[in-house]
């Protein structure tokens, strides 16, 4: 059962950066400004430790970036499905997106009851685990 | 950048240096400058892990303040009269607005006793209301637009979630169109009422929008052990 998805225009833009930064990752914010938003960084720049949790890989067969989420964070975000979207904008941290006058951001949808069912016999994969 | 400009030439050369850029060009390399003595950072929670592990590079300093989701609690004593007290109260509660809600420290939770939820919902719905969105320049506007659209579409996504998950909306939840200003990023200002697992409730939105949440004693200590989006200072 998939976690985390990307829109068609939101995987343009990963296109567009990779060629630039080389191989992303995504790793979910929380806290506040910026927050909740999910951050884009070249694969290598952030170090994911096991309070992370990996929730899968977005993108298609050329493109393919990993999503984490700290693990705090992850216990009250597990009940929902993420889509990582594209929006225009100007976010104020450090993903990778934000010169382009674009802005990447989470859309959410609650798992149902079967689902989840599902999910609950996967197991979470913590830090760098599933490489 | 107004206030540099205002006092920069009575200030000695280098003394203040305000460097303005996105984070991977500028950011980066000022967390990792040798020249650096200390980093403060005022965000969220990924960005700051990445300005610390920067920072670490050259074991610099660094004092984070990654946002909260400010918990207000209204015992019953609160509502004990309809005085000026109660009223101060209720203004206080609709702090959730202030600055569009764009500030840490907007108490963007409401924990209220059972007791008295009803009758205190009702004043504060009211004040809610009465808050006036408009053109910035005119002074009978009470509230602006948000920042920048992202922070626009962030609310509207938290609003499909609290939804989705179950929250009521008691005032507000729609985009704002003002007249005059039709592409302008306003945003009503909203009040969920919602429980404590609710994503909505545990994430700081950075919107004006309050969840409040019944307060049923003796629930109330647990509830405050279970905030993931504390005050986080290190």
């Amino acid at each position: 059962m998939e976690r985390v998805t990307i829109t068609a225009i939101a995987l343009d833009m990963v296109k567009k950066l990779e060629g630039r930064y080389g191989l992303l990752m995504f790793h979910q914010s929380g806290g506040c400004c910026d927050g909740s938003a999910p951050m884009c960084y070249p694969k290598d720049d952030f170090i994911i430790g096991q309070a992370d949790v990996f929730l899968g890989s977005v993108g298609d067969e050329l493109s393919q970036s990993p999503f984490y989420m700290s693990g705090a964070q992850f216990e009250y975000w597990k009940h929902t499905h993420l889509t990582v979207d594209l929006v225009p904008g100007r976010g104020s941290g450090f993903s990778v997106e934000a010169p382009e006058g674009f802005r990447f951001l989470i859309r959410s949808r609650i798992y149902t009851d079967a689902e989840y069912f599902e999910l609950e016999k996967q197991p979470v994969l913590l830090g760098r685990q599933h490489v | 950048m107004v206030l540099a400009e205002l006092i920069g030439d009575l200030l000695p050369a280098g003394v203040l240096n305000i460097v303005n850029g996105f984070g991977i060009e500028c950011g980066k390399p000022l967390a990792s400058s040798k020249r650096i003595a200390k980093i403060a950072f005022t965000g969220e929670t990924t960005t700051g892990r990445l300005i610390m592990q920067y920072a670490s590079e050259n074991i610099i300093p660094v004092t984070l303040e990654l946002g909260g989701k400010s918990p207000n609690v209204f015992m019953p004593d609160v509502a004990e009269a309809d005085d000026d007290f109660f009223d101060k109260c209720i203004e206080g509660f609709v702090m959730f607005a202030l600055n569009q809600g764009e500030v840490c420290t907007c108490p963007s939770r409401a924990l209220i006793h059972e007791s008295i939820y009803d009758k205190f919902m009702e004043k504060a719905i009211a004040r809610t209301k009465a808050i006036t969105q408009g053109d910035p320049f005119d002074t009978g506007t009470m509230m602006g637009a948000q920042a920048f659209n992202d922070q626009l579409e962030k609310i509207m996504s938290y609003m499909d979630i609290g939804k989705q998950e179950g929250a009521t909306i008691l005032t507000g939840g729609n985009r704002n169109i003002v007249k005059g200003f039709e592409d302008g990023y306003y945003f009503e200002p909203t009040i969920f009422k919602g429980t404590n697992n609710m994503r909505v409730f545990q994430e700081e939105i950075f919107g004006q929008i309050v969840i409040t949440h019944i307060l049923l004693m003796p629930h109330s200590v647990d509830i405050s052990h279970q905030v993931s989006v504390a005050k986080i200072i290190r």
